[in-house]
């Protein structure tokens, strides 16, 4: 008899808080169209088929049915033969190159403040996949989700290709012709260039050689989002060319001044990676506290937080500084405190929150450490620098703020070349490098109009963006995975930025430009080594390298190139106290208000400062907040939305700020500080390239050098149109289960278990069923001659004796920056889908992140429940707390989680999903039928479909044909082959992934083609011996190389000496010896899952106020 | 009331349905043996653009298959040489043969011939793009380059040997005992078990098994053979699957993902 599981009445607990965890708005107040998705497992298109004629459509009549059209289908074929194909060898070999193996290969992508030691795999002499350097001395090897999709951009159809004049194309030597050899005969008058921000030596030098060929040529920086402030105040605090990396791992208290370090704003060398070793809740816990205007990934995972808007937190951290200062009797600090405190009433912010987390780092001398936001003025980097060195944080040995001598001098930046420009000074300007300053320049400096009215202009991009349509020249730019160049790390570890390969399109990179305008000219007659193929950059590079090196140059270069860094080179670091002094604050913004709303302007997941806008793994990644694709939105509380009128997400609201209004959809998101609006930037571009094309919203209009990232005095109405919006928030529901657990120190240190049993898991009965399933551990195994297991089978099936494969997931690392998500895409070859199709919850990610709010639920008849816990809130007029004042937010990467008794195997009809013998849920995509009963029966929703052929069809365009204007993906084979999979794209693909088409069902395989390629190697080298275990810790998923904090663990559970045995246990000993934390999803219906996940532990100050809240979401659930 | 139709009538339906019946059989049975790959593929002799003749280089003068396969026991493909393999030796000799014309175009920098354009060779053997079959697994492993593609070393041109079908795979995932060889042997071609020398094998398998020839033997027995006479396939086989733990994968994901 089918036993048919009764979830039993939750057993109210009595406790003092009730909370209760919701993924967005309409979750949470349970609306219409979430009971709507709940209701239906693949929301639009869903087999919706009833009636008397859907009663008699058996599996048998549908196989029939399907029988007998596949082989009418057949009779049509006009041949059987398949057409020839050829295999075209190289004429010579190729050194180190073996056709069908990935070669891997060191390099880096640079940044505007340092760079990313990267190793590139390439396939064929393709790079395809990018993962951060393991072996390098200062970073753990996680990577963003920004440097994972860095490598589509090299591929992305709409790059640069053409040289142009005034838009139309030419060719290199009229550019030449042109314009070089004019500029390279004059000394410079009235010549400026802007570039981009570099830690590059040689791109320093070859300036400098510039400089002194070009005596008087000016040269600026600029990056819209790369914040002068840190730089001031470091300049102000310890002197020219001195830079403050903060080392979380060394703090035990860190309080952030809006500074999202884990996640948009990183600091130091590896942040996440750091943090997350200090938050292993069986060793010392650090604790965060967080101040903050909207939620970030930071806040998120922090233990206390503070919403604030950003332009007030200069407040917060003077009266930080004040209670400091008392509290530590540093004169300096006290003096800089004196200065703004007394500016502006402190009432309005919660002092016992500031006082008692100040006590709390005060009490960690030389271990508490206070990050400030880079976009937050300077009076607040000052502050914090103030106070770090006041907590006696900065100096010499092992403290949270080291001090670095990196001798770079400041360079001017946009203000000044506006200035320059619009005095006539400069009448030829360079632009180089990611910015794009006729679009992303602050609003009142002019700067499109000031460019248009150059003698001369060249710009030389990777995108034919809106500078490169203003210039009289364009130059294309190449990729870094195209030209040499190198850059250092914060604390100054050199990595060579090596070419992978040859610029598609013959772009150049701004070094090797700078380096065209000094090139020697070799005298008649002479032949230069190397000849015209000579490579500048590398030359320079090679130069660079020569002085930086010690001992063997040319040993050192080698190694270097292996290792992707020269070992032992670092800045030098420096101990001096910070220089005191006065904290230049001006007039203190005012509170922000209804008729006074605030716009902070940042960085975008998607699109950073807009220069990823074309690349549609970022575009469609949902933002880790507010789970948006595809756009970015005006992001607002609900109580500022429900003072603007808005009442539904998507309204539109008109933002005006002196005369610039800028339109954007609303969007509610709890957490957010109220009257305060945050807008991520790069947005709303002009003719970016077919994936950017009518996405988003432009904010640069906003913008200005007085207010560059805080906008005060905004009139925000609704304009009365709506914009629909692609959230996936409530996708993929997993209906109030509790798939996502967490707690407190105190609960571990009290039960180690205390995750375990949460929910229905408290009530699982005993398994009663006869059928056991297949158990890989179980030790029964038909016996061979000499009494080695032959092969080890249980109930028929066959079981792999040397690989059981398994994974943690540690949701106390785990920040949910999407690396994993946008990497597994990178290495599994996923589509993307558009934004129609994600509106319509299509989205194919294999990881999808589940972020979770958490608020305190009030408790039926008694509105009041919260008011008796002494908080205070943003609302001066004495009313119940709001809410938002205590969200909490947890993010949960879910995949499939490779079940042993896999609910989707048994529904199969063509078993295109079965169980491998290495414990593996296998897809075999040619076999799929696409009848999505697995995924109906799939608990997890971790099974994707593809609706259409999402590589084939163009997910983006629209085709008119007779009159009829729809999307490709409609028009299907009638539409033109010109998806993104068809373009150069398709070079980026893994060729050990099958890329799937339409009707094929896809998900997570923990990335079997790794393992199999690693049991393979292993085979070859065992060759006649039974040695075919792979060794431990050997193969590693593409989400856990991408993982910057390490949250991921996969190996083998049978091999010893294998990291996931000390998170899932071992099967000597039953299992029992598992991480304390380590919990099963939805365990009690019985699908013994694969993977399991390390429940969440906050670490919260018990004086804080609402201490009693945190890490009790998910204590209740049923 | 007439009759409207003639009586010769009264039989149609039943000579219609044997007529689908004797139609359909024979379409049935037609799609089966001319559509499969058994069919389809065994037999597949393209010409190819410099006529290679494996049975001269392989048979006559004895190359190895890695002379030229070089990357076929470290990669899943097995390559197919890069020019400069054949310039090695076709650089001296034979150079002006006009079969090589393709091959100067590659390689012979310098004359007029001289193009630079790689020689494109027709595809034989291939599976389909979603099943990765690894050279590397099996040539390690003790399976034969015969076991897929033939005595090759008798071919002029190369053809297609087997049917390479999911069937033809499993067949021997399955039995491996049928297909495993000792590792020196793998490139023989021409090797069959009754060449190889009881003692010799059995000293062999001691070495690796760190156990006595006798034990050995029983084990040979426990699995129904008789160790006596000439060796056979099976008794090398199945000693070699034991000692080398020879366990082929069946899962779906050994060949699919």
């Amino acid at each position: 008899m089918k036993r048919k599981w009764h979830h039993p009445k939750a057993e109210r607990i009595e406790s003092t808080v009730d909370r209760k965890y919701w993924r967005g708005y309409d979750e949470l107040e349970d609306t219409p169209e979430f009971r709507g998705w709940l209701e239906k497992e693949f929301p639009r298109g869903a087999a919706e088929v009833s009636g008397p004629e859907a009663d008699e459509t058996t599996r048998r009549g549908f196989m029939k049915y399907m029988g007998a059209s596949a082989s009418l289908a057949g009779l049509g074929l006009a041949s059987c033969r398949r057409p020839d194909q050829y295999l075209i060898p190289y004429n010579e070999h190729v050194e180190h190159l073996i056709p069908g193996k990935a070669l891997l290969y060191s390099s880096a992508m640079p940044t505007a403040d340092g760079c990313v030691p990267l190793v590139v795999t390439t396939h064929e002499g393709r790079p395809t996949k990018v993962d951060g350097n393991r072996l390098h001395p200062e970073l753990a090897g996680g990577t963003s989700a920004f440097v994972q999709a860095s490598v589509l951009n090299l591929y992305d159809p709409d790059r640069s290709r053409d040289y142009r004049k005034g838009g139309e194309k030419v060719s290199v030597g009229e550019f030449e012709e042109g314009f070089l050899n004019g500029f390279r005969a004059s000394g410079g008058e009235k010549a400026a260039i802007l570039l981009g921000g570099s830690t590059s030596p040689t791109r320093a030098r070859v300036l400098e050689q510039v400089k002194a060929k070009f005596p008087q040529v000016q040269i600026f920086e600029y990056e819209p989002l790369l914040s002068e402030a840190k730089k001031r105040a470091e300049k102000q605090l310890f002197g020219e060319g001195v830079s403050a990396v903060p080392r979380i791992d060394f703090a035990d208290k860190i309080l952030s001044l809006d500074c999202d370090f884990l996640g948009l704003d990183p600091q130091g060398e590896d942040p996440a990676a750091q943090w997350a070793k200090r938050r292993d809740p069986e060793g010392e816990m650090a604790r965060l506290y967080a101040v903050e205007s909207a939620f970030t990934v930071t806040g998120g995972i922090s233990d206390h937080r503070l919403r604030v808007p950003a332009s007030q937190v200069v407040k917060v951290a003077a009266l930080f500084a004040k209670a400091l200062g008392d509290l530590t009797g540093d004169a300096k600090l006290k003096a800089a405190a004196a200065g703004v405190v007394s500016k502006f009433r402190a009432e309005v912010f919660d002092q016992e929150w500031i006082s008692e987390a100040a006590k709390d780092l005060a009490v960690s001398k030389g271990k508490a450490l206070v990050v400030a936001g880079s976009r937050q003025p300077v009076a607040v980097q000052v502050l914090a620098g103030l106070m770090n060195s006041a907590l006696g944080s900065v100096g010499g040995g092992r403290v949270p703020v080291q001090l670095f001598k990196h001798g770079r001098k400041s360079v001017p930046g946009i203000v000044e070349l506006a200035a320059a420009m619009g005095a006539g000074d400069v009448d030829t300007l360079i632009v180089s490098g990611p910015s794009d300053p006729v679009y992303d320049a602050p609003a009142d400096l002019g700067f499109a109009g000031l460019y248009g009215k150059l003698k001369n202009s060249v710009h030389i991009g990777f995108r034919y963006n809106a500078t490169a349509k203003a210039s009289v020249w364009h130059v294309p730019g190449s990729h870094y995975l195209e030209s040499w160049g190198d850059a250092r790390t914060a604390t100054g570890v050199l990595s060579v930025v090596q070419p992978m390969i040859l610029p598609l399109y013959g772009g150049v990179s701004d070094l090797e430009f700078l380096l065209s305008l000094v090139k020697e000219e070799a005298p008649e007659g002479e032949v230069v080594e190397g000849g015209a193929d000579k490579d500048l950059a590398y030359e320079a590079v090679r130069e660079t390298f020569k002085g930086l090196a010690k001992g063997d140059v040319e040993k050192a270069w080698n190694l270097t190139l292996r290792d992707g860094f020269l070992d032992g080179v670092r800045y030098q670091r420096v101990n001096s106290a910070p220089a005191g002094g006065v904290v230049e604050v001006g007039d203190l913004p005012a509170y922000p208000g209804k008729d006074a709303i605030e716009v902070v302007l940042s960085p975008s997941w998607h699109v950073w400062d807009g220069r990823y806008v074309n690349n549609s793994w970022l575009q469609e990644v949902p933002d880790p907040i507010t789970k948006l694709t595809w756009d970015n939105a005006a992001v607002m509380s609900k109580k500022t939305a429900d003072r603007i009128g808005v009442t539904h997400d998507g309204q539109m609201v008109s933002i005006s700020v002196g005369g610039r209004p800028v339109e954007a959809p609303a969007f509610r998101v709890p957490g957010q500080a109220d009257f305060s609006i945050q807008l991520a930037l790069g947005y709303g571009q002009e003719n970016p390239g077919r994936v950017g094309e009518g996405t988003g919203f432009n904010a640069y209009p906003l913008m200005t050098t007085v207010t560059p990232y805080f906008v005060p005095g905004a009139t925000v109405t609704r304009t009365g149109e709506n914009y629909e919006l692609a959230p996936t928030a409530i996708h993929w529901s997993m209906q109030g289960r509790a798939i996502v657990r967490e707690g407190t120190k105190e609960m571990f240190d009290e039960d180690h278990h205390f995750a375990v049993d949460d929910g229905m898991d408290a009530h699982i009965p005993p398994n009663i069923s006869l059928y056991q399933g297949p158990d890989y551990f179980q030790k029964n195994s038909e016996q061979t001659a000499h009494g080695a297991p032959l092969q080890r089978t249980n109930g028929g099936y066959r079981v792999d004796e040397h690989h059981q494969w398994g994974m943690t997931i540690d949701l106390n690392t785990c920040t949910g920056c999407n690396a994993c998500t946008i990497a597994c895409q990178a290495e599994n070859n996923i589509p993307v889908v558009g934004k129609r199709e994600v509106i319509r919850g299509r989205e194919m990610h294999w990881i999808r992140m589940d972020r979770y709010f958490s608020s305190p639920a009030e408790k039926e008849g008694d509105h009041s429940g919260m008011t008796s816990q002494k908080v205070l809130t943003n609302d001066r007029r004495g009313r119940p707390a709001h809410d938002d004042d205590h969200v909490e937010m947890l993010m949960q990467p879910v995949a499939c989680v490779q079940c042993e008794s896999a609910p989707c195997e048994t529904v199969c009809p063509v078993n295109a999903t079965v169980h491998s013998a290495d414990g593996l849920n296998a897809m075999t995509y040619n076999r799929c039928i696409g009848t999505r009963y697995c995924a109906n029966n799939c608990p997890y929703k971790a099974r994707r479909f593809n609706y259409f052929d999402y590589n084939k069809r163009s997910v983006v365009q629209e085709t008119e044909k007779a009159g009829i204007k729809a999307n490709d993906l409609d028009w299907g084979p009638l539409a033109e082959a010109r998806g993104l999979g068809t373009t150069s794209l398709k070079l980026q693909k893994n060729p050990n992934v099958t890329v799937r088409m339409r009707g094929v069902i896809e998900k997570c395989t923990y990335c079997v083609q790794r393992i199999q390629a690693a049991k393979i190697d292993q085979k070859a080298k065992a060759r006649d011996s039974k040695d075919v275990q792979v060794p431990a810790n050997t193969v590693r998923t593409a989400c856990q190389d991408a993982c910057g904090s390490g949250a991921i663990t996969f190996g083998n559970m049978l091999a010893k000496g294998d990291d996931i045995r000390k998170q899932k246990g071992t099967p000597e000993k039953n299992f029992e010896d598992a991480n304390p934390r380590s919990y099963d999803l939805l365990k009690y219906i019985g699908t013994r899952p694969r993977t399991s996940y390390l429940a969440k532990v906050r670490n919260p100050n018990s004086k804080m106020p609402g201490a009693e809240h945190v890490g009790q979401a998910t204590a209740q659930m049923h | 009331m007439g009759n409207f139709f003639p009586r010769w009538t009264n039989f149609l339906p039943l000579k219609l349905i044997a007529a689908v019946i004797v139609l359909g059989t024979g379409a049935v049975a037609a799609i089966t043996v001319y559509w499969t790959p058994k069919y389809s593929r065994v037999g597949y002799q393209p010409e190819q653009p410099i006529p290679f003749d494996h049975s001269l280089h392989a048979g006559q003068l004895g190359m190895d298959c890695r002379y030229c396969h070089t990357q076929v026991e470290n990669s899943l493909h097995s390559n197919v040489p890069t020019s400069q393999t054949c310039w090695n030796c076709h650089q001296f000799v034979k150079k002006d043969s006009p079969k090589l014309a393709k091959l100067r175009e590659a390689m012979a920098v310098g004359t007029d011939e001289y193009t630079g354009d790689p020689i494109e060779w027709v595809q034989v053997h291939k599976t389909p793009d979603y099943a990765y079959f690894s050279h590397q697994a099996h040539v390690n492993r003790g399976v034969s380059c015969v076991e897929c593609h033939g005595k090759v070393n008798e071919m002029e041109v190369v053809r297609h040997e087997e049917s390479l079908s999911m069937s033809f795979c499993l067949d021997c995932h399955r039995n491996p005992e049928k297909a495993l060889r000792p590792l020196d042997e793998i490139t023989n071609l021409d090797w069959t078990a009754e060449d190889a020398d009881r003692d010799e094998f059995y000293a062999y398998l001691a070495g690796v098994t760190k156990k006595s020839p006798e034990e050995l033997l029983e084990v040979a027995k426990s699995h129904g053979l008789t160790p006596e006479g000439g060796m056979t396939q099976k008794e090398i086989g199945t000693q070699l699957r034991e000692a080398w733990g020879v366990h082929p994968p069946e899962s779906c994901t050994a060949c699919h993902r």
